[in-house]
């Protein structure tokens, strides 16, 4: 009897020290609870437990904040108030709206109304600084369960830079793209009006010169019609490089499409087609099987050219051999055309031999006007690929060239690169 | 008795190319009158008149230069293709430019024909020649229009019409 009385007393203490123990946690008398257990005294905390994620809040390079329903600011980290531009103090029992802009209020209030997946109308708010500077910041709102009081917790990225940079950028793009505009408009009527006002006074000089040969025969002598003859060549001749020149010009403007080309059957279409065919005197060897995916129109053009010049340049060679092929170089290919032809000296080369109206050659010798390779360059690199030659004179020439990104010519060639149209050469120039 | 040959209407502000055409279709020997336009305005007063003059005789083709003074040509094209008097009129545009906005405009505007002025003499001449002998000889014009007459409105809509016009190049 007495163990049972000694039992119930001793639960009865052990009862009332549980209460007692209860109403100190309830009262915050407690921090922490020392409790033995098999494996020794444990320690639970009570009051401090959310110390370490404050301290976390505050290190942290975003601004942090919790919030009631009706979204007043109950928390927030130092780092919210700095960014927002105000003392803790001053932040804390404000609702966050006020220090956002006014235009993206409504856009913040369905931040905290929708809560599934990303809201719409983004996350990205201005807020507004007292001293008036605009703060760009990414917010992202989560609502709080009902066990910690019903509210929200929200967190904001400063972005302001990020946002400044990506304006710049697009005022940057805005201001190229209308200067290139204008100058492709200016292009367009300057194209225009070359093939329109240029080419009437030709056709006067060709005209009349033709009426005078014509009707006046009789009048002139043999070096009076030569006269004659050589104004009616060059004026035909001009109105031909004004033609090129305005071919070339729509090059870069017209349709772009990559489509599978059969490059051996083009090149010998291409060859067959030549109007310099019944030149040509020796082999044309062009390899079987070679593929691209260029467009028709443009890889025709660059065949047309670099078969076209190997056809010229080797019109006074003999036993000329052109050949068409392709290397592969480190996974692009590289087409080529190569003659035994005049060749050039690369000394003269570099810089020119793709520029329009810079040619290696005098026009006596081989005739032409210096449009083929700067059509062939912009050809190549509207595929986003690379052109460059070797030669040596009178030991042929090789015309190197891809449909795709990725070819590395060597240093030394001349190439393509940045061919800029210049519509004055000077006479030094055209008698190379 | 063969009938009066009918006219033909040049559109043309160049002197050297009105004097070229003229020779060439001389030199061709088609006898047909050559009227002169030498800007739009002119063109559109010698097909339908003016307030002190009454429009002169139907041509039998017009040849016309895009690039005029005043009225340019496909605005003097789609006034001849509006109006009921000469919508059916052959209207050849005979210009420097090959371009290709002018071209589909051109075409789109109801022109029967688009034909580039070469540079070089001899096939300007053939050019012209050609056009001569097919436009005044060998083909067959429309009977001429009537005002009065009881036209449907579909006989009244020219044969293809720009929807959208483009805008036209600053030059």
């Amino acid at each position: 009897m007495d163990d049972a009385a000694e039992s119930v007393d001793d639960l009865r203490a052990r009862l009332a020290e549980a209460q007692e123990t209860l109403r100190a946690i309830r009262s915050g008398e407690v921090d922490a609870l020392v409790v033995a257990t098999s494996e020794g005294d444990r320690v639970f905390t009570l009051h401090g437990a959310d110390e370490p994620y404050r301290i976390m809040l505050e290190q942290m390079s975003e601004g942090a904040a919790s919030l009631s329903t009706d979204r007043v600011l109950l928390y927030a980290n130092r780092r919210l108030a700095q960014m927002l531009g105000v003392s803790l103090a001053n932040l804390v029992g404000k609702p966050i709206e006020r220090f956002v802009a006014a235009e993206d209020r409504p856009r913040l209030a369905k931040l905290f109304i929708s809560q599934d997946g990303e809201p719409r109308g983004g996350n990205e708010f201005t807020f507004l600084t007292p001293a008036g500077d605009r703060v760009e910041a990414k917010v992202s709102v989560t609502q709080l369960p009902q066990t910690t009081g019903p509210g929200w917790s929200i967190v904001a990225t400063d972005i302001t830079e990020r946002v400044r940079l990506e304006q710049e950028l697009e005022r940057r793009v805005r201001e190229r793209t209308s200067s290139l505009e204008a100058a492709n408009r200016e292009l367009e009527s300057f194209g225009y009006s070359v093939s329109h006002d240029l080419r009437a006074p030709l056709r006067a000089m060709d005209g009349f010169s033709k009426a005078l040969l014509e009707d006046y025969a009789d009048k002139l002598d043999e070096e009076g019609r030569h006269y004659l003859q050589r104004i009616r060549t060059a004026a035909v001749r001009m109105g031909s490089l004004i033609d090129e020149i305005l071919q070339l010009s729509r090059l870069s403007r017209q349709r772009f499409q990559r489509v599978r080309v059969d490059m051996s059957a083009l090149a010998t279409e291409v060859v067959a087609e030549s109007t310099d065919a019944k030149r040509r005197r020796g082999a044309v060897e062009i390899q079987e099987g070679l593929f691209a995916e260029a467009d028709l129109k443009l890889a025709r053009t660059v065949l047309q050219n670099l078969l076209g010049n190997a056809i010229k340049f080797t019109s006074k060679t003999d036993d000329p051999l052109i050949r068409f092929g392709a290397v592969d170089q480190d996974g692009v290919l590289v087409y080529y055309v190569t003659d035994n032809g005049a060749g050039f000296d690369m000394a003269h080369a570099e810089g020119r031999l793709f520029r329009p109206f810079h040619r290696l050659h005098r026009e006596s010798e081989f005739p032409g006007d210096g449009i083929g390779l700067a059509t062939v360059a912009r050809s190549v690199h509207r595929h986003g690929g690379e052109v460059w030659a070797e030669g040596a004179v009178n030991r042929g020439a090789t015309f190197y060239f891809s449909l795709a990104p990725g070819a590395h010519p060597p240093a030394s060639a001349p190439t393509g690169e940045d061919v800029t149209p210049r519509w004055q050469p000077t006479d030094e120039e055209q008698t190379r | 008795m063969t009938p009066k040959p009918g006219n033909l209407l040049l559109v043309e502000d160049n002197p050297d190319d009105e004097e070229l055409t003229i020779r060439e279709l001389a030199r061709a020997k088609l006898k047909n009158p050559v009227h002169v336009a030498r800007d739009g305005q002119e063109a559109i007063d010698y097909l339908f008149g003016t307030e002190e003059q009454a429009a002169m005789p139907a041509p039998v083709v017009v040849l016309l230069d895009l690039k005029l003074p005043r009225l340019d040509g496909l605005e003097i094209l789609n006034r001849i293709r509006a109006d009921t008097r000469t919508h059916r009129m052959p209207v050849v545009i005979l210009t420097s430019s090959n371009d290709e906005t002018d071209l589909v405009n051109g075409y789109d505007a109801g022109a029967n024909s688009y034909v580039r002025k070469p540079i070089q003499s001899e096939a300007f001449a053939a050019t012209i020649a050609q056009l001569g002998l097919y436009w005044l000889v060998l083909n067959q014009p429309a009977p001429p229009g009537d005002e009065d007459g009881d036209r449907t409105a579909a006989d009244m809509r020219p044969a293809r019409r720009r929807t959208a016009p483009n805008p036209p190049l600053d030059h």
